[in-house]
């Protein structure tokens, strides 16, 4: 069940009904954990065995801590069992596979048959997210930062509340339990905030992301079938632009189920900040950085980069800390070499940015903004590629020496170009002395202009939906 | 794709960027102009898309392009052949042609068949392959089956909401249809029942353009994809030797919806310059399915050629290993049913008769 499933909105109507209906926080609270355990079931019932652990564990062991005193040593040694288990629990389903086959490979190299084969384990749908959250709660809890949630249910809440359960945002505790303990009132403030972030975020995602995937599968591969690329077949100027498609398809998939998401929680009364904020118009790569999936870069900032010495500990070690955050920020992406070297080139980058580039001035605004998407463009190669045979062919379809094939595809996705510009235009302030003008708040303006908008999305809507890009994440 | 996928894309993204909280004001005021919105939208996309001939592009354009690239590599005049997935197994115009031309007769022969195809659906492609092609057949052979006649949603049964099924309930299809499931062409009541909601469904998500613009192509630029598919291993085990059997056949008249839509359809075809219209199906093991045929080839159809494979010579032929299926032919089964039935075909005089 995703967003953009008919199934989901009839899922939504009844749990937004129920919930409004249901006086009472606790009694509310207890609906939305129930529609939670079913959406998440809805995938694959065995997973919630999986989220009820790392919920458990998580609870548990915060509890534990609220019993002893900042800096005891049972203290301190719980918190570590609590965060070892919720990495072991993502070790195991996402990258067990993945070392097991690289070691297995490596050995072959040099003659050794280990005699062992990579098991298959099932990935759980959005683990790498709910893991994440969990982690920062205890990190929290054990840095003081937090007091510790005795209560169960709301730590459960917190884990596993259903809209940004499977995709994030990656929502920080210290915002998300006081709002849990707030009184909430329906109003047509809540209902039309939500909607104005459910309705952007259904165009970019299925308006327009689920559209792209005809462009870039042909030509990248199914992702769900390896080894089924022919990049042989396909002209240069076909590869540069199914690059060029496949970064509007990340970007327009990703912040669009982002914006769906906190849509649905301020339906219900909760507030998750925004994840995007229009990278694509960003001049310097680590202003891309701050625009782009915004609650990972800084989960990563506070509880990787920063305790690893962040900028405090010289220049050389600081370039140190980019590169390994970076590089453990790729592999939290996918489990393959490919997500490292993704990684490594946006750490390198951003080394090199801060040797180079100490002031936004240096090089100028449009100098930039070219140079950072450019490279931008260039590393969303093999974090699409299937391989890196496949990522240097399509890099090498950039320098032009590639002698092509000479199936194309339509010439029309360039014009994306214009639209992720007409998006951060309007996402960034643009024409809004006339976004604010009164006329489009008078309410036969309003619902006029929502009736077209539906109709619009019923034309652009996916009739083969393509599953959420991060979804493998 | 077309160009105007970005344009609304666009539009869209101006619209969702736009909303802002309204002010308060009547619930008749919010329902009326909201559906006067989506309606004008509504509109104004079916406008482009049918100006710019854009429409939910399916496995069958991919046949209608192939059959039009035949169509246009000589001036011989074209028969074709339209069905479902019986024909889309049984009839190879390669073979065929070659067949016709070694008898005399220079006719090019085009196969337009697809799965679950309805006689309405298979309808609207002929017309398509004529507007693409800009040639009018000379000769249409048109298959029957009693699964048509008897279920008027014959698709529902194989696939819903998709791109093909969404696209071929236009408002006189779904009219047609409608009029068939009235007259009891469909399984029982809740049948009857589910191919009601089914087809309003799917009439409304075509009126409403859902998916036309996102995957929306002009027809002409789908790849195109020969629609014979030859099997040469069976997919399951059948008993051969049902083809030996035979039921007698009944002269009737098939039921009265599907019996108005091929008269219109003859009417259409003989009134846009096709020289003659012929019915047939390709065998299948049921010896009751081919006696449908038959009865209905010496009943409603007398009045036009009509080859039934109910003919035990044929039949005889076909006890072996050439079944895909007890309904489909392998292509070895395939090459002995095209001999048949263009001796068939020579027999009768279409070739000539009215020339």
């Amino acid at each position: 069940m995703i967003f953009t499933d008919p199934i989901f909105f009839a899922f939504l109507a009844l749990v937004f009904g129920s919930y409004w209906l249901i006086p009472g926080k606790e009694a509310r609270l207890n609906l939305l954990l129930g529609a939670s355990a079913i959406f998440y079931g809805w995938w694959d019932w065995r997973f919630l065995g999986l989220i009820g652990f790392v919920i458990l564990i998580s609870w548990a062991v915060a509890g534990f801590a609220a019993r002893r005193v900042p800096g005891d040593r049972h203290r301190r040694l719980a918190l570590i069992v609590g965060i070892s288990a919720n990495l072991a629990v993502i070790a195991v389903f996402k990258y067990f596979g993945f070392f097991a086959e690289s070691a297995r490979a490596t050995l072959a190299t040099i003659g050794i048959d280990p005699g062992w084969t990579a098991l298959n384990i099932l990935l759980p749908v959005g683990i790498s997210f709910y893991v994440f959250q969990a982690i920062s709660y205890i990190v929290d809890v054990a840095r003081g930062d937090l007091e510790p949630e005795l209560r169960l249910r709301r730590v459960a809440m917190y884990i596993a509340f259903f809209p940004q359960l499977v995709a994030g945002p990656i929502v920080r505790a210290a915002s998300f339990f006081p709002q849990m303990e707030r009184v909430k009132t329906l109003s047509s403030a809540l209902v039309f905030a939500g909607l104005r972030a459910f309705a952007l975020g259904f165009v970019y995602k299925a308006g327009i992301a689920d559209n792209l995937a005809q462009f870039v599968d042909p030509v990248f591969g199914d992702a769900q079938i390896p080894g089924d690329t022919d990049l042989a077949a396909w002209s240069n100027l076909a590869l540069i632009s199914a690059t060029l498609a496949f970064a509007a398809l990340i970007y327009f998939d990703f912040a669009g189920y982002s914006l769906m998401a906190i849509g649905v929680a301020r339906w219900f009364g909760f507030y998750i900040p925004k994840n995007f904020d229009h990278p694509y118009a960003s001049p310097a790569i680590d202003d891309f950085w701050r625009r782009w999936h915004i609650s990972l870069s800084s989960w990563l900032r506070d509880y990787l980069y920063i305790p690893l010495g962040g900028n405090r500990l010289g220049e050389r070690k600081t370039y140190r800390n980019l590169m390994v955050t970076m590089v453990l920020g790729g592999l939290w992406h996918g489990a393959a070499w490919t997500f490292v070297a993704w990684g490594a080139m946006h750490g390198a980058a951003l080394a090199f940015h801060r040797a180079f580039f100490k002031t936004r001035a240096a090089i100028g605004f449009i100098y930039g903004l070219i140079a950072t998407q450019i490279f931008v463009l260039l590393t969303w190669v093999p974090f699409r590629a299937e391989s890196f045979g496949d990522t240097l062919v399509i890099w090498s379809a950039f320098t032009g020496l590639r002698d092509g094939g000479s199936a194309e595809i339509s010439a029309w996705v360039w014009l994306l170009v214009p639209l992720i510009a007409l998006d951060a235009f309007l996402g960034q302030g643009g024409l809004k002395r006339l976004k604010t003008s009164r006329i489009f708040r008078r309410p036969a303006f309003y619902w006029a202009s929502l009736g077209v908008l539906s109709g619009i999305l019923l034309a652009l809507y996916p009739l083969e939906a393509s599953p959420f890009v991060y979804f493998q994440f | 794709m077309h160009w105007s996928f970005f344009a609304i894309a666009a539009l869209g993204l101006l619209l969702a960027h736009g909303l802002r909280l309204p002010f308060a004001g009547s619930k008749t005021t919010a329902i009326i102009a909201f559906l006067a919105g989506l309606a004008v939208a509504v509109f104004a996309v079916k406008s482009l898309a049918l100006s710019s001939g854009i429409g939910r592009t399916t496995d069958f354009d991919s046949f209608v392009n192939a059959a039009v690239i035949e169509a246009s590599e000589d001036y011989a005049p074209i028969i074709v052949f339209t069905g479902a997935s019986y024909s889309r197994n049984g009839i190879d115009p390669e073979r065929l042609t070659i067949a016709l031309r070694e008898r005399g007769y220079p006719h090019q022969v085009v196969n337009l068949s697809i799965e679950a195809a309805s006689l309405l659906e298979r309808e609207q492609h002929l017309q398509q392959f004529i507007q693409l092609s800009g040639k009018v057949p000379d000769l249409v052979f048109i298959e029957v089956a009693q699964d048509f006649d008897h279920r008027a949603a014959y698709m529902f049964g194989n696939s819903k909401f998709n791109m093909r099924a969404i696209e071929q309930f236009d408002l006189s299809t779904t009219a047609w249809t409608g009029f068939g499931i009235l007259g009891g062409a469909c399984d029982g009541l809740k049948g009857c029942v589910l191919d009601t909601a089914y087809l309003g469904l799917h009439s409304m998500l075509n009126t409403l353009n859902v998916g036309l613009i996102g995957r929306g192509e002009r027809a002409a630029n789908v790849k195109a994809v020969p629609a014979y598919d030859p099997q040469t291993e069976p997919r399951e085990a059948v008993d051969p030797s049902l083809s030996l059997k035979t039921k007698p056949a009944e002269v009737f008249q098939g039921p009265q919806w599907i019996r108005s839509y091929r008269y219109q359809q003859q009417q259409r075809l003989l009134a846009q310059g096709t020289r003659a219209l012929a019915y047939y199906q390709p065998p299948v093991l049921d010896p009751a399915a081919r006696a449908y045929v038959e009865g209905l080839c010496e009943g409603e159809l007398f009045a036009f050629d009509c080859f039934s494979a109910n003919a035990p010579d044929l039949m005889a032929q076909l006890n072996g290993g050439y079944w895909f299926d007890s309904s489909h032919l392998l292509d070895s089964g395939t090459a002995i049913y095209n001999a048949w039935l263009v001796e068939q075909i020579v027999e009768s005089g279409i070739l000539e008769r009215g020339r």
